[in-house]
Formats: C-alpha cells, structure tokens, sequence
C-alpha cells in the first residue's frame, strides 16, 4: 500500500512547493514591475491565478492521499475495530465517487468544451483547457488514492491540523 | 419553496459530515445530489466542476495562500522569543505579570503568522515552562494562551476575514481588516482584566520592573517581527498595495527575516515550509471550491431567501435578529471550524441582515469572532486542542479556568453586536 501510494505522493509534494513557490515569485513581479520598472506587467494576475487553481485542485489530491482535509471527527473517534473500519471505507467511497464524477467527467467535460470552443485566456493566450486540465488530472489522483485506502484501510489518527 | 431538494441538501450533508466525511466533500457531495434532482447528469456534472474551477480563479483569493506562507515563514521559535521578551518588558511587572505576557505575546503572534493555532503552539510551549517555574497552573497558562491567540483572527492580516469577504461577494478587505482592530484590541483587554482578577486572587508574582534601556533593547528585537503588520496595513491603508500585493510582500519581507537575517530557518528547510503552506492553503481551497458550488446551488432552490423570511418574521428588530444568528453560530462554532462555518453561514444570513440596515463589514467582525469562540470550546476546538496539548494537560482540565475568558469572549461579541462604530469607526476614519 505505502510502496503504491509513497512515490506519487513525493511527486505531488514537489509539485505543490513548486506552484506557492511559483505564486509567491509571480507576486513580487508584479509589485516590482508596477514600482520599480514602472511598467505594470499584464500577465502576473492571470498566471497567478492559474497556479492557484493547479495548487488548489493537486492540493485536494495531496489531501486525500495524506487525509489531511478538515473532518468533523467527533463521532468517528468514538468507533474502533471493525465498525471503524467500515466507516472509513464508506467516506473512502464517497471521495472516490466524487472524484469520478465531478473531478474526472465534469471536469473532463468543462475541459473538453473549453478545447471544442478554443477558449484561450486573454493576457498569457494559454488554451483554457489547459488550465482545467487539472481537474481531470486531480480526479484521476484522488481517485487513485481513495481505492487505495478502500482497499487496505489503515487506522490513522486524527491529528487535528488548525487551519485557523 | 419545494421541500425535497432543501432536504437532499440539508439532510446529505448533515449525515455526511456527521460520519466523518471531509467537509468539503461533504459539501461538494450533496450540492451534486442537490443538483442532479433538477438538471440530468452531464450539465450538473460539468456545471459542479465549473463552479468549483471558477470558485478559485480570483486574484484576490490568492491573498490567503501568500498570507498562509508569511506566516510560516514567521512561525518561529526565535520570533516567538523575541515578542515574549518584549512583552515582558513592557507588561511584566503588574500582578499576575506572566499572565499578561502570554496574553501580549500571543496576540502579537498571532496576528504577525494569521493563525492561532500557531500562536498558541510557539507562544504557549516558550511560556509554558517559565509560567510553571513561577508557580502558574498549567491549565491557567493553556486557557490564557489559547484564548489570546484567537485576537490574531480577528486583528489583521486575517485570512478569516479575507474567507467572510469572498463569501460575502467581495467586500473591501482594508475595511475588514481595519475593522478589526478594535474588536481585537477590546478581546485582549478583557483578556487582561480576567487574567488581574484570577492573579490576585490566587497571589501570582509580578516580574521585575525592566529599566527603560532593557525594554528598549528588547523593543528593537522585536520591532523587526512586528514591522511585519505596520508594511501590511500600510501598504494596504496608503493605497499603494491590494491585499493580495500587501501578503507577497509579506511573504518576501517574512522570508527575508527569518532565512537570511535571523537565520531561524535553515535554507534548506525553505521547500518544507512551502510544503506546509501548500498544505493548509489546499484545505482552504477546497472547502472555499466546494462551497462556491454549494451557495450557486443554495441560491438555486432559494433556501437563502426562505431562512430569510423565516428569520424576518420571528422579527425586524435588528438587534434580536443578530441574537438569533449568533446563538445560531456559537452552536455552530462548537463543532466547526471558523473557515468552513464562515463559508457556509454567510451566503445565508448575510442577506438577512443586510435589509435591516446592519453594516456587512460589521457583521463580518461579528462573524469572525463568534467563530474564534467556538475554536476555543469543547467538544470540538481545534485550538482548544492545541493549546491543551501544547501545555499537556486534559481539555477538561483547561475548562475551569477557560470559563471566564470565554465569558469576556461572549461579552466582546455582544459588544461588537450591539454598537457598530466599533467596528466601523476605523474604516470611516480612514475613508475606506
């Protein structure tokens, strides 16, 4: 389970520092453009925005994999053993119908349209579909990890990550 | 309105997060079903997964994932010690002095990394020890640190408030986060004055007074950490930066401090930290994706509109309106999170409130420190948690001495309620 799960996961992380790291650089172009050089440049806020939804999206995958998503676990923390792992394998399901459905075909679907109809985005003239790629790309990931924990369910504490 | 598909909405989602679900797919999961009882699968499909691409293609937005990483850049130990001195200096000569650090410095943490959970982590491990040596109760220290750490929510930059403007529809975020102040400054006195009434009674020590050279010296070490808010609001107030501008340049400033002039960070733990970053902003993403999804289709089956008649004929009086919504969200508060409760609940009373006459960046102040409440309660409280777990002592422990605070919580959230030129006083001075 580790040895399928270990290297996607590595890759996923490394794409993720290098997409905030991308942002963060993109960011402070902008500023030094716009004070500096004194020549606002027109595609940091479009390029920016697209690497947020590329980390939001891979981001939700990396989540699965490392259940790191914020859960209500207070009731799931009073089951053990064999109804504990029934449960787990029921929202296990769940996330993995999801990403089929939304993440794969929807976003599949959002992307091809986008191709049928050559949308383009108007600074960085990048293909749209390419940008929403992501989704179906995310969907088959998340998709992924979640039959994977369907499969071997692994006990896993719920350490609770303060996002606030 | 049809019932069915507010039920399918309501009830897939309550069962959903009640088993343990991720919230956000507990979001993203009954808004499809929801969805699907109107339109056939393959436009639902598409429209949840478009919903949920535009969801987080805002530049404004990107203010959150930029904010996330100052403050990780700033979640050190050194920066923690150096406010700690500070406020020592400043604070800790009066009764019950340590008390009153924690709280200073907590605040101060709290509002230089945007999170609480990280205030009362840095913050309440430093303090823990020396409070303890001076003869504190561990629970004290956790319930004065924890609670504090929650001002940095609402004291800015504040990404909770960053999440209520999105939600609202977009709100200027500099009047939010002016409108912060106040409140936030208001908590932390009362912070205060419940900690002076425990100290004494309990006859806690007070520190040594420093001399004017010491705390001066401390105040030079500490003044680069705090900087951090003043370039911030600065940039942000003067007109020279849009908040999401404001957080990259806190990013650089933050990255700047901690890798190369203090060296709190090696620099080769730079890629761990955006890793970390990348973490939380992912689980704020998604719930934000998810719920942008979810109020389209709330808007869809008019639910926003029926709570709103509902609520409108219990009465009109702005006043009790906002008790209702409040009671409403301290309930809440106990088992969510503040960014997914801010989410969810805004779309729906903010439209209540707004006819009423009530001020939508007072309400977000509101909002936000109801929630900060529910973080800090039993059962569920992810900084409660913390916080306990930080000082090693039960929850249930922490509980005594956590009352009074929350009661100043309660108080201040009345406050803020009932008069609105607290929050609203800073913006309007500022033209904002």
């Amino acid at each position: 389970m580790k040895a399928l799960a270990q290297p996607l996961e590595k890759l996923l992380a490394d794409c993720l520092i290098f997409l905030l790291g991308a942002m963060a650089l993109d960011v402070m172009w902008q500023i030094v453009t716009r004070f500096i050089i004194n020549d606002p440049s027109t595609w940091t806020e479009e390029l920016a925005r697209f690497l947020l939804i590329w980390l939001g999206c891979l981001g939700a995958a990396y989540g699965v994999a490392q259940r790191f998503h914020l859960e209500m676990d207070y009731f799931l923390d009073k089951t053990s053993g064999a109804r504990r792992e029934l449960i787990d394998r029921i929202i296990s399901a769940i996330t993995l119908l999801l990403s089929l459905s939304v993440m794969v075909y929807g976003g599949g679907r959002l992307m091809w349209i986008a191709n049928e109809l050559n949308q383009v985005s108007p600074a960085l003239n990048l293909p749209m579909s390419w940008v929403y790629a992501v989704l179906p790309i995310s969907g088959v990931l998340m998709a992924y990890f979640a039959l994977l924990q369907i499969l071997h369910p692994v006990p896993h504490e719920t350490e609770p990550e303060a996002i606030d | 309105m049809d019932p069915i598909p507010v039920i399918t909405l309501v009830g897939c989602f309550a069962v959903m997060l009640a088993i343990g679900v991720p919230i956000a797919f507990a979001i993203a999961g009954s808004t499809t079903l929801t969805l699907l009882l109107f339109i056939p699968a393959e436009p639902a499909l598409t429209t949840i997964a478009q919903r949920i691409a535009t969801g987080m293609d805002s530049f404004v937005l990107l203010a959150i994932p930029l904010f996330v990483l100052a403050g990780q850049f700033m979640n050190t130990p050194g920066i923690a010690g150096r406010l700690i001195g500070f406020a020592k200096n400043v604070i800790g000569f009066l009764p019950g002095g340590l008390a009153f650090v924690n709280i200073m410095a907590s605040m101060l943490f709290g509002a230089i990394s945007g999170s609480a959970g990280a205030a009362a982590s840095a913050v309440g491990g430093a303090m823990i020890k020396q409070m303890e040596k001076a003869g504190y109760e561990r629970s004290f220290c956790a319930a004065t640190n924890l609670t504090a750490a929650t001002t940095g929510l609402i004291i800015p930059p504040s990404n909770g408030l960053i999440v209520y403007s999105l939600a609202a529809g977009g709100l200027s975020i500099g009047s939010l986060f002016l409108a912060g102040y106040l409140p936030g400054l208001l908590l932390g006195l009362g912070f205060m004055a419940a900690a002076f009434a425990y100290a004494k009674r309990r006859n806690y020590p007070t520190e040594e007074r420093a001399a004017f050279g010491e705390t001066f010296k401390s105040f030079l070490q500490a003044f680069p950490s705090m900087l951090l808010l003043v370039l911030v609001m600065g940039g942000i107030v003067g007109g020279w930066f849009t908040p999401t501008e404001a957080a990259g340049v806190a990013v650089f400033y933050s990255a700047l401090l901690s890798v190369v002039i203090y060296r709190d960070i090696p620099f080769k733990e730079v890629p761990n930290v955006l890793l970390k970053a990348a973490r939380t902003t992912s689980m704020v993403m998604i719930l934000i994706a998810a719920s942008v999804a979810m109020s389209w289709v709330m808007t869809y089956i008019h639910l926003p509109q029926a709570i709103s008649e509902t609520l409108l004929a219990l009465s009109d009086n702005p006043l009790v309106i906002l008790l209702i919504i409040n009671l409403v969200l301290l309930f809440v508060g106990t088992f969510m999170d503040m960014t997914p409760a801010l989410l969810i609940f805004t779309p729906i009373f903010l439209p209540v409130v707004v006819p009423l006459g009530i001020d939508p960046i007072q309400f977000g102040i509101i909002m936000v420190l109801n929630l900060s409440i529910g973080l800090c309660t039993p059962p569920v409280g992810s900084v409660l948690f913390i916080g306990a777990s930080v000082a090693e002592v039960s929850m249930v422990k922490v509980v005594r001495p956590l009352i009074p605070l929350l009661i100043v919580m309660v108080l201040v959230l009345a406050i803020v309620s009932a008069f609105p030129a607290l929050s609203l006083w800073l913006p309007k001075l500022f033209g904002m």
